[in-house]
């Protein structure tokens, strides 16, 4: 297993968000995260990157322990989170925020070979290359923020809510482009609202709800998602 | 006029080493350094002492080269005693102030135990003058107003493309996201310390070596810095070192045509009128 969640129990102040979740993610598999928000999803992928401190329960990520450890320690082992991109570096430019992406020492001898691989996943970050962060659209935002993260060499890469306020036609290209990652060899975490979108390319989705894993979704052949869909965002989703 | 644009560059030059420091230090940690002028003291004070025949007598180049790597040590050391212990604390830039104003108190006294009181001054790495275009100076400032460029030239280069430079560039604009990419956060606030301390040195042996080396040295460039870093526009590199080059040049312009007594007021008129128009300084951004 490369990322193995178990019992975790975490919070902010008094009030505890995570009542104990367990999940799992193998090597090189891809797995989805969806619930209603403020139940807890960004909340658990920020305690697993040591950015919210674990009160209960274990993280292990291929076999070690990390239940505890500090953000740079986790990066440094290749579990990278993509955090929500909204902001990202506003007054870098796209290169400058891409070779930053490869600050942890494994990935920063490489940074050229995996800047042409970002690239070739993501042509128009070439373009944009000079340009600073703040003045690219919402789309070629996520973007950067995703090549930002593969400048790592992930093992393991997290992306919270990668198609959050954008339109139809890029979060195709940009679901497209996430599954040109996964082929990467990298594991993927993927957040989003869109369960179509998560089905298109997860095998596997967990469905967050109450601080707790309220459903696994191991095939999804077998799977109503109509149903879902009334159940956890209203008939009107 | 050529005499009042060369003492304007001179003291522009001084100004932008010492406000860039402060202001990278403001940009990655929002805090303000009030030792910032102490330190620049200590560097012109390491120089003299290394270099001079009253000191160990090495010479001015070994001089120069022990303020750097000390001025180093001593940013790091810095940051450590009296600013990492409340990064995190809710009123952190008021602490900081009084922890920093503390310690350029303490170091300043210290100078004096040591030093006393009497006036030193460095040896001029060049000496004699030279004529540019009809205009007669000394060739130490000359150096001055070409070294400042280079060296601020370096410390842009340093924030584009190296990893510790970016990585104080990333913690400034977006902290959770830089943590994310593996970036310790106190080792880039180090880093920055000691950064913005050997900018304080440098200046510190430049204005050693053009006027005098006291316990009190720092205190006028320190509040000058101050106000270039807002005029400039807080956390704006090149803001600040634009508004280094103009604050040197109006002083200069006003101690010649107004008059050295009514330059302050002249200066603050300027600043007062600008900030009133552009709030966030010349290149600040909006809150």
């Amino acid at each position: 297993m490369r990322l193995e969640v178990e019992d975790l129990h975490s919070g902010y102040g008094r009030i505890e968000v995570l009542h104990g979740i367990s999940m799992a993610v193998g090597a090189g598999e891809s797995v989805g995260l969806f619930g209603p928000n403020g139940h807890g999803k960004s909340t658990l992928l920020r305690t697993i990157s040591g950015l919210v401190p674990v009160r209960e329960g274990r993280v292990r990520f291929e076999g070690d322990d990390i239940t505890g450890a500090s953000t740079d320690a986790i990066v440094g082992k290749g579990l990278i989170q993509v955090a929500q991109a909204s902001t990202l570096f506003p007054r870098m430019t796209v290169l400058e925020a891409l070779t930053l992406g490869a600050y942890r020492n494994a990935a920063w001898s490489h940074r050229r070979e995996t800047l042409d691989k970002v690239f070739a996943i993501f042509p128009r970050l070439a373009e944009r290359r000079s340009q600073h962060c703040k003045t690219l659209s919402g789309g070629e935002r996520q973007m950067a923020a995703i090549g930002v993260g593969l400048m790592a060499m992930p093992r393991l890469l997290i992306l919270d809510e990668p198609t959050l306020g954008l339109a139809p036609k890029i979060r195709q290209e940009l679901a497209h482009q996430i599954g040109l990652v996964a082929e990467t060899g990298a594991s993927l975490v993927v957040v989003d609202q869109d369960v179509d979108l998560l089905l298109g390319l997860c095998p596997r989705l967990y469905l967050i709800e109450k601080g707790r894993v309220a459903l696994e979704i191991k095939d999804r052949s077998q799977l109503n998602h109509q149903d879902i869909l009334q159940r956890y965002f209203g008939s009107a989703a | 006029m050529g005499a009042v644009i060369v003492a304007g560059l001179v003291s522009g030059s001084i100004y932008a080493l010492i406000a860039s420091g402060l202001s990278l230090v403001w940009g990655a940690l929002g805090v303000f350094n009030f030792a910032h002028g102490a330190l620049l003291m200590v560097g012109a004070f390491v120089a003299w002492w290394v270099s001079d025949p009253a000191g160990l007598g090495l010479g001015l180049f070994a001089g120069i080269l022990a303020c750097m790597i000390f001025m180093v040590a001593a940013g790091a050391v810095l940051y450590v005693l009296l600013v990492r212990p409340w990064i995190g604390t809710p009123a952190v830039e008021l602490t900081v102030i009084m922890t920093t104003v503390a310690g350029a108190m303490f170091l300043e006294n210290l100078a004096l135990l040591i030093f006393g009181a009497r006036l030193k001054a460095l040896d001029q790495v060049v000496t004699g003058t030279v004529k540019i275009a009809g205009t007669a100076m000394q060739a130490q400032n000359l150096l001055v107003i070409i070294l400042a460029p280079v060296l601020l030239g370096a410390l842009a280069l340093f924030l584009k493309l190296s990893k510790h430079g970016l990585a104080i560039r990333a913690i400034a604009q977006n902290d959770e996201a830089a943590r994310l990419l593996g970036i310790r956060v106190e080792v880039t606030y180090l880093v920055t310390f000691a950064v913005s301390a050997l900018l304080a040195g440098v200046a510190g042996v430049m204005i050693g070596g053009l006027f005098n080396i006291t316990p009190s040295m720092g205190n006028e460039p320190l509040l000058r810095a101050f106000l270039v870093v807002v005029f400039g526009g807080l956390g704006s590199l090149p803001g600040t070192i634009i508004a280094a080059y103009l604050i040197g040049l109006i002083e200069a312009a006003s101690s010649y045509y107004i008059g050295i007594y009514w330059t302050p007021v002249a200066l603050f008129t300027v600043l007062i009128v600008i900030l009133l128009v552009r709030p966030n300084g010349l290149l600040g951004r909006s809150a």
